[in-house]
């Protein structure tokens, strides 16, 4: 209305001033003036309007989405409300979302379906929109803070429950340890929101389910390999029933009992499996002298084979004999490493190497040969392989030495015409005496003595 | 608190063993306090002595940069040098004595830090000028310097094969390394001879420059043996005053270091390796005539803490040593273990002191004699060899050979026994 108004105004405002300037100036000045006016005017008008209607265009926009916004919102705690529904009773936190989504349809912001009322949010302002909206994640926020009060104490409590199970898993010999701890971080989780504690849930009984699993898989190699020694069927249908129950925690009284069930029947293979493991390991330890880094790893392994004395963790030793074995390949390539090292040396020093290195024989080890098999040839060639190294590191080492050796031999021989081993102070002294003997004709070795002749 | 050492080197063939120390070792003992004094080059270009490095190890030359603007002093006027002679090496050193004590104070040295000065003692500029610092620094240092008392020297006798002249030098270098002006001069005199440490390493032919590079580096092998008990790997520090306090006070102070390196803990007993490296005197020693020894052991620091070689250990390998080496078992004897980290064999230094200066002067006297008797008198002011002096040098050179062979005949003779007898004990 007022655009007409306005209109009117200019419009006689435009025939006053022409008159005037009419009686001042003359016709033709006006009438230049008043058709220039006029196109201005119109032009003006146009760039008006359409300012104008962009502007409404990007309110209703905003008005869109700010509606959508709380839309959202409710949504999803309602989504949220019926995950929780399991545990807990969110009839009473429905019923207020309901009062919430109610005002707002009754407002006319949303439809009976809970749709945006496009139609008739034209007629409200923004303000009034904006307002509303803060008002409704008011009272959202103060729902969900409820709803995380009782639904939090619920999820604690699985939480707890969930951890008290599998740590008497742990505690009765599966080894689960690292899924346990990874579970107890899960528990120990901050969870600030709704969703947050709806998903340290679902993570909590995911891992839990994991855990489950390895103990089950433990137990059935167990069974297993019980059953040639023991009738072991009444143990596999427990275990079939905590497959189908897994999430129970009752489950886990099952398990412990088949799993100490089976144990007694499995002390004479435990027992068997351990000392063939720690006899092997003792023996590549005792081949493997000067291979520091390698014994290192050996002593590691053969502690915690020794650290299992409990016949359930028969299972263990599956990975054990794996790792001897991978070990035993890798002792032996070092070994065939440092033995041409050596034979570089002694060549260049000029020593003659005597006997063929065993280097060759690696290819005879293949892992994927059954434990016992592997083991006895292993040792042979691992034998082999230390006796080629040690003759090769004692001949580097006389070489090496000579020099120094001999100035001390020649000093002592010129100051007392005769020098035993034993006097010499280095090792290898017979070894190296009889190397001074050969090359220097001036002396003669008797027994463990050096003399001068004449 | 670590001791801290500086090097002042003068002269040429000193000037090439300092830069290769610290160019090579970069010692926390040293950091940069080393410093190279020269007469001018004969093209002025201070790093002329050092070229013969740069030669064989081109990457030195950075090192050289960095020291050359703070840490190389040109003294003197004469157009080339000391020209052999170390009379006026020692006039040069006197004149520019000013701008030689400003470089030596940038060392910011405390009086417990420990100097080591080095000098061939064949030539005229470090001969003469050394001895002549050595003297200022510990009695009279001048204004913005502290004294320092323990100056030690290392001097290089010339080799066996070399003029008279260069003999006449180094017999005059050796007196006044011990004695200036009536007084006791260096703290400890260290005696490294070229011949006898190639007769050791087995050199036998070579260019000149090869062989001194050679030498040099088994010098600076000895110099870092030297310092390494002042190093935190020390296990037992021969505390620096023991180096010189003792030694001043008994009345001798040459050493020779025996060295033996990179010996294999594994073949070589400690008593092994002692004996290698006393097969190894770096000076002509006739044997059973020291009466001193510094014993100094570096050893790999996992057979040090895994109780393979103890202190303990060293001790009594060090007491048996001495019995057989020393004049009736000698009357000073210290040991040290370094455990360094990073090393997988042993190397040892035995510091010989007090022995027979005979072998010595063996070689030397004969020329010595007959440089000096051609000596006329000649020559400027400032160059001439007075006669006199020379004579005096002669008589200090004496008293002190006197002294060591006195005391290797009573340590000998078991004469301290004599005094259980004058205490009241009976023979046993
Ligand atoms: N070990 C060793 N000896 C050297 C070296 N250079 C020279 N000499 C010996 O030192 C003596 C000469 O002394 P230089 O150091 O050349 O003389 P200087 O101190 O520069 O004195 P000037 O006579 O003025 O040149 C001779 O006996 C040489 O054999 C070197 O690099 N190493
Ligand atoms: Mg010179």
């Amino acid at each position: 209305m007022n655009e007409y108004a306005v209109t009117a105004l200019v419009v006689l405002l435009t025939l006053g001033v022409g008159v005037a300037l009419l009686l001042t100036f003359g016709i033709s000045f006006v009438s230049y003036l008043a058709v220039g006016v006029i196109l201005s005017v119109l032009l003006a008008s146009l760039v008006y309007t359409w300012w104008k209607s962009k502007t409404d265009r990007t309110v209703v926009l905003l008005k869109i989405e700010i509606l959508n916004k709380i839309k959202d919102a409710v949504e999803v705690l309602e989504r949220n409300l019926r995950a929780a529904s399991e545990m807990v009773d969110v009839e009473p936190f429905m019923e207020d979302l309901a009062g919430i989504k109610r005002g707002l349809i009754s407002r006319g912001f949303f439809t009976g379906e809970f749709q945006i009322n496009e139609g008739k949010i034209d007629r409200v302002t923004l303000t009034a929109i904006e307002l509303e909206s803060r008002k409704v994640e008011q009272q959202l926020r103060s729902l969900e803070s409820l709803v995380v009060a009782s639904y939090g104490e619920a999820v604690a409590g699985r939480m707890q429950e969930l951890l008290d199970a599998a740590q008497m898993l742990v505690e009765g010999g599966f080894s689960v340890r690292e899924e346990y701890e990874e579970l107890r971080r899960v528990a120990s989780m901050p969870a600030a929101s709704l969703q947050d504690l709806l998903e340290k849930r679902r993570r909590g009984e995911e891992q839990y389910g994991r855990l489950v699993e390895r103990c089950i898989r433990e137990a059935e190699f167990l069974l297993t390999t019980a059953e040639g020694v023991a009738d072991v069927s009444h143990l596999r249908e427990e275990l079939e029933r905590v497959k189908r129950e897994r999430e129970k925690v009752e489950s886990v009284y099952r398990l412990l009992r088949v799993r100490s069930e089976v144990s007694s029947y499995l002390t004479r293979p435990f027992l068997e499996a351990r000392e063939e493991v720690l006899a092997y390991l003792d023996r590549m330890l005792e081949l493997s002298r000067g291979f520091e880094r390698e014994r290192q790893v050996l002593r590691e392994l053969r502690e915690r084979a020794k650290s299992y004395t409990d016949p359930g963790q028969l299972a263990e030793f599956r990975s054990i004999r794996q790792e001897a074995k991978r070990l035993t390949l890798e002792l032996a390539r070092a070994m065939a490493r440092e033995i041409s090292v050596l034979d570089e040396e002694l060549r260049k020093l000029g020593r003659a190497v005597e006997g063929t290195g065993a280097g060759g024989r690696i290819s005879e080890l293949d892992p994927r040969r059954e434990f016992r098999e592997f083991a006895g040839s292993a040792l042979e060639v691992l034998t082999a392989l230390a006796a080629d190294f040690s003759r090769r590191y004692r001949e580097v080492k006389i070489a090496r030495n000579y020099p120094a050796v001999e100035r001390i031999i020649s000093r002592k021989l010129a100051e007392a015409g005769r020098v035993s081993a034993g006097e010499l102070g280095v090792r290898y002294a017979e070894e190296f005496l009889r190397l001074y003997s050969e090359s220097h004709p001036e002396a003669v070795l008797e027994g463990k003595v050096l003399r001068l002749k004449g | 608190m670590l001791t801290r050492w500086g090097i002042i080197a003068s002269g040429q063939g000193a000037n090439r063993i300092a830069f290769l120390y610290y160019a090579k070792y970069r010692n926390p003992a040293i950091e940069d306090r080393v410093l190279l004094l020269n007469t001018t080059p004969a093209d002025l270009r201070p790093e002329a002595p050092l070229e013969q490095i740069f030669a064989s190890e081109p990457e030195l030359r950075k090192e050289f940069e960095r020291i050359r603007r703070r840490r190389v002093c040109i003294f003197g006027r004469a157009p080339s040098g000391a020209g052999n002679n170390w009379v006026l090496g020692e006039r040069e050193a006197m004149d520019d004595y000013d701008s030689i004590r400003r470089y030596i104070a940038d060392l910011r040295l405390r009086s417990s830090d420990v100097l080591l000065g080095i000098t061939t003692l064949g030539g005229g500029t470090g001969n003469g000028s050394l001895p002549y610092i050595i003297h200022r620094v510990r009695r009279n240092p001048g204004q913005g310097l502290e004294r320092v008392n323990n100056f030690l020297a290392l001097g290089i006798l010339p080799y066996d094969f070399e003029g008279p002249q260069r003999h006449f030098n180094a017999i005059c270098g050796l007196a006044r390394l011990l004695r200036y002006e009536g007084e006791q001069n260096a703290a400890l005199v260290i005696l490294v001879d070229n011949s006898q440490v190639e007769r050791v390493l087995g050199i036998r032919r070579g260019q000149r420059a090869e062989r001194y590079h050679r030498i040099n580096q088994e010098i600076i092998r000895t110099i870092h043996l030297l310092i390494a008990p002042s190093s935190r790997w020390s296990r037992a520090t021969i505390d620096i005053a023991d180096y010189y306090q003792l030694p001043s006070n008994i009345g001798t102070v040459h050493f020779t270091p025996c060295l033996s390196l990179g010996n294999d803990p594994e073949v070589l007993s400690l008593e092994a390796m002692l004996e290698s490296a006393s097969g190894n005197a770096m000076a002509p020693v006739e044997r059973g005539t020291g009466t001193m020894a510094y014993i100094v052991v570096a050893a790999p620091e996992e057979r040090v803490t895994g109780g393979e070689i103890t202190q303990e250990d060293l001790e009594d390998v060090a007491r048996e040593w001495a019995s057989r080496h020393l004049a009736g078992e000698g009357v000073l004897r210290y040991t040290s273990l370094v455990a360094e980290p990073g090393r997988s064999t042993v190397d040892v230094l035995i510091l010989l002191g007090g022995f027979s200066l005979r072998g010595i002067m063996e070689k030397s006297l004969e020329k010595y004699r007959r440089f000096r008797d051609s000596l006329g008198g000649g020559g400027d002011l400032g160059s001439r060899i007075d006669l006199e002096r020379v004579a005096r040098l002669e008589e200090d050179l004496r008293r002190y050979i006197a002294l060591t062979e006195e005391r290797i005949e009573r340590l000998r003779s078991g004469e301290e026994h004599v005094h259980l007898r004058e205490w009241g004990f009976s023979d046993l």
